[in-house]
């Protein structure tokens, strides 16, 4: 993150509020072509992105969380089991998993937090481990390794969203405010403090900034988040199992992070964006898509450390004048 | 005039080793508090001891009165003891304002809901944390470079960027870890004359580490002298100046 | 009950020795060149479709396999290490960022070369050793023999050779090995390929015993994964004991109360170590 960001976002700028047309105009596809398939996908953006967002709060602090699918399935199981056990609605069921989440995430934030870079890799990735054993061994809860099926649908005042382009409005709605979430997160002075620690740990605690307290509450806003979006995710889908939220849903949250931009505002959805549809433009090789994603995170890591949302500033600073 | 910071029989050991043993004394409110000795004395560790990076075996630290012993460094600050570091130490990436508005932010919180959701409170927290960054970037003749990104300015000015997160904080006290490491001796002068300056300007004391002995004989009201993480003496510049044991600490170091 | 003891005394023995095949190379890979190597797993696999192949399609006896096997596996090390890492050498997290992306590639590289089903390996040994109630398959006591001697080769190799004691230097102290002349550009490649090797034998012994698919690479990842936490990212002798004490473990905890109990014992183990020892047990503290 850089001042140039932080003011310019005060001020629409022209190619700001361009950017935000091609976002805008990208949401509307699935309504122009009218296909089925392409509302899922615009689905699956939301709610990936949502979840990656949630994983990029985590990131403004400088911690990269891989139990990321876990608070997911914990934010899925806490509304499927309200819903399914004590007749909740799922327009309450949704936000309590994300509630139940950010909970789990800030009782265990602080002994974990106190580990970093790699260290703190490997224990978000043992929890994530022990989360989906956990789950496993108490099928009574999680449906065990065949899951949960037939998940209630979304429903707004009665009105069950079944149809694929009933649910996306709804997906559109959480995404904005997500992302709108994300926004004043980053430019007020919670986004400042998440900042001094990212970049230097040390001065920003002998700056007068609670250090561990402050990557707490990151890590418990970016797993509510995912909590949220796990949510989202069981709604729509309608099926879920302990195997759902495992390393791999973890690595791929990194994976669009990671293409997006670690630290941009918009490195979340640009990298959502990006990634999720990227599979079916590959129709006819669908086995090359994992080796396809590899390929790109690499890439990506060696030539766009700060991803596909610093690449206009890339090309413009190789351009040879400021971004 | 009173004590602002007592210490009293402070000691670290790690493992066996005993880095400060026993050392006590005090920083006159609004004097310029002189901490030196040769390498290995023990100074660092007593920085970082008192400003609660380093948890101490055993005695006391009063900061006004108050024991602030145990207490996390954000605290610490929290109380009006700010630090800066040997090395420049700033946030590189970003411009001098903000680098100084992370340190003001502390003297203007916010609660969450404010902090996330902005408002009115927030606007004016903002305004009044942008008026100290601009009393600090002008007691340190910074205002110039406001909007560079620190990573880019030269080292003096790094190190004067540093001195100024800790002034943001509104400290009561200030601790110096070698401010005059790395500058050139135009620059020690003017950071001499600029720390009187701010001293009197934001009513505060001062604590320095330093090896650099004319700025500390300049500045200083008052000196201790530690050895072997014990202290040798204290007083008065010219006390300490002409003090055998001092003498000896320095030369026998240098000898060694 | 005596003779339960012993029996999971002599499985946790076996399981311990495979698990540190797998661990060396993990920790090897830390200790050497900062990378936590999350595609350590996907060599076993390799290791195992290398075996498949040599002993399968084209008929050779399985210890020429085998050192064939350690042959390439260095080599595709050596190649990985300029290819994917060197970039990253002086930040871990992006190397271990970059290493989530190459497991996925060489996984699903597998999976278009050989197809997703498991695949069966020609059992070179049947029959047991009985000691009384005591009952060892001869496969895995090939497995286990043929590991160990491995293993001791690979701690000669690291004690009395030249580039043993350059590799050790590394995992000490980078600056002072460098300044010593350990030459990076050869110590690095030889530290991954000899670690992937270490993976690959695994595999390659392995797959008699558990048959092989492109998907065989996750558990391994995980052992090792477990055994170099609880002894200490980047320490030798603390995976050593690591290995062991898991695969003691497991095999208790399995054979007393079940399979699905020894796994959260293990990862709530892993967290503890983490939390009031991050450097494992026998580790330098990090700083």
């Amino acid at each position: 993150m850089n001042t140039a960001d932080t003011i310019s976002t005060h001020r629409a700028r022209p190619a700001n509020l361009l950017w935000l047309l091609a976002l805008v105009g990208a949401a509307m596809i699935p309504w122009f072509t009218g296909s089925t398939f392409h509302f899922h996908i615009a689905i699956m953006v939301c709610i990936a992105a949502m979840a990656t967002g949630g994983l990029a709060v985590i990131a403004w602090v400088g911690q990269l969380s891989l139990a990321h699918a876990a608070f997911a399935g914990v934010g899925a199981y806490t509304s499927v089991l309200l819903v399914t056990r004590l007749d909740v609605p799922v327009l309450l069921g949704l936000p309590a998993g994300g509630l139940a989440a950010g909970t789990v995430a800030f009782l265990i934030g602080s002994p974990l937090l106190r580990l970093r870079g790699v260290y703190f890799v490997l224990i978000t990735f043992a929890m994530n481990e022990l989360f989906r054993l956990v789950m496993l061994d108490i099928p009574a809860y999680s449906g065990g390794s065949s899951g949960i099926v037939g998940i209630p649908k979304i429903s707004v005042f009665g009105q069950t969203l079944s149809r694929h382009q009933d649910v996306y409005p709804f997906m559109l709605i959480c995404l904005v405010l997500v992302m709108g979430l994300l926004v004043l997160i980053r430019n007020g002075q919670l986004g400042r403090r998440f900042a001094a620690v990212e970049e230097n740990l040390t001065l920003a605690e002998s700056s007068g900034i609670p250090t561990a307290r402050t990557q707490n509450l990151a890590f418990t806003i970016g797993s509510a988040i995912a909590g949220f979006a796990g949510a989202l995710l069981a709604h729509y889908i309608g099926f879920i199992s302990p195997e759902t939220f495992g390393f791999q849903l973890s690595v791929s949250y990194v994976i669009m992070l990671v293409t997006g931009g670690r630290l941009a505002l918009w490195g979340p959805l640009v990298g959502a964006l990006f990634l999720t549809p990227l599979p079916e433009f590959l129709r006819g090789a669908v086995e090359y898509q994992h080796i396809i994603y590899g390929v790109v995170l690499i890439a990506v890591l060696r030539f766009l450390p700060q991803g596909l949302a610093g690449l206009p500033a890339q090309i413009a600073r190789a351009k040879g004048g400021r971004p | 005039m009173s004590a602002v910071l007592e210490v009293s029989d402070l000691t670290k050991r790690f493992g066996g080793l005993a880095a400060l043993s026993n050392v006590s004394f005090a920083a006159e409110e609004g004097a310029i508090t002189g901490l030196i000795g040769p390498n290995g004395a023990g100074k660092t560790t007593c920085f970082n001891l008192i400003t609660g990076t380093l948890p101490a075996t055993s005695g006391t630290i009063r900061f006004k009165g108050r024991d602030i012993g145990g207490l996390s460094p954000h605290q610490v600050v929290e109380h009006g003891l700010a630090r800066t570091f040997q090395a420049a130490t700033t946030f590189p990436d970003v411009s001098v304002r903000e680098n100084i508005l992370r340190g003001a932010l502390l003297r203007h919180p916010l609660g969450l809901g404010a902090a996330i959701f902005g408002g009115a409170k927030a606007r004016a927290a903002e305004r009044d944390a942008n008026q100290t960054v601009d009393e600090v970037m002008d007691a340190l003749d910074l205002s110039d470079h406001a909007e560079r990104i620190a990573g880019t300015l030269a080292y003096g000015h790094q190190k004067r960027l540093g001195v100024a997160i800790g002034l943001a904080t509104r400290p009561s006290l200030l601790l110096l870890d070698e401010p005059a490491a790395g500058l050139n001796p135009d620059e020690v002068d003017r950071f001499a004359t600029m720390l009187g300056e701010i001293k009197a300007r934001f009513g505060m004391s001062v604590l320095v580490v330093e090896h650099h002995m004319r700025l500390i004989m300049r500045i200083c009201d008052q000196i201790i002298v530690l050895d072997h993480g014990e202290k040798i003496a204290e007083g008065a510049p010219d006390v300490v100046r002409d003090d055998p044991k001092v003498i000896e600490a320095y030369l026998g170091a240098e000898h060694a | 009950m005596s003779f339960l003891i012993a029996q999971s005394l002599i499985n946790g023995v076996i399981l311990g020795t495979l698990y540190l095949l797998m661990a060396i190379g993990f920790t090897l890979a830390f200790g050497v060149m900062r990378i936590v190597n999350f595609a350590h797993g996907e060599f076993y696999m390799i290791g195992a479709f290398c075996a498949l192949i040599g002993v399968t399609w084209l008929g050779l006896p399985f210890p020429i396999t085998l050192a064939l096997t350690i042959a390439f596996a260095i080599l595709l090390g050596a190649v990985v290490e300029r290819l994917v890492f060197r970039p990253f050498r002086a930040d871990e997290l992006s190397g271990m960022i970059a290493s989530l992306g190459l497991a996925m590639i060489l996984q699903h590289g597998a999976l278009i070369l050989f197809g997703p089903d498991p695949q069966a390996f020609p059992s070179l040994v049947s029959g047991v050793f009985r000691w009384g109630a005591l009952i060892v398959p001869k496969s895995r006591a090939l497995a286990l023999g043929i590991g160990i001697v491995i293993l001791l080769v690979f701690y000669v190799f690291l004690m009395h050779t030249r580039h043993g004691r350059a590799l050790r230097a590394l995992v000490q102290d980078q600056e002072v090995a460098a300044v010593f002349g350990v030459r990076l550009e050869i110590m690095y490649p030889l530290g991954l390929g000899l670690g992937v090797a270490l993976a690959a034998v695994a595999g390659g012994l392995m797959a008699p015993l558990f048959g092989v698919s492109p998907f065989i690479g996750g558990t391994p990842l995980l052992k090792a994964f477990i055994v170099v936490i609880l002894g200490g990212l980047g320490s030798i002798p603390g995976a050593a004991l690591a290995a062991i004490l898991l695969g003691l473990i497991e095999s208790f905890t399995s054979s007393f109360i079940s399979a699905s109990a020894a796994d959260i014992v293990t990862f709530a183990l892993v967290i503890g170590v983490l939390l009031v020892r991050p450097a494992g047990l026998l580790g330098r503290a990090e700083t």
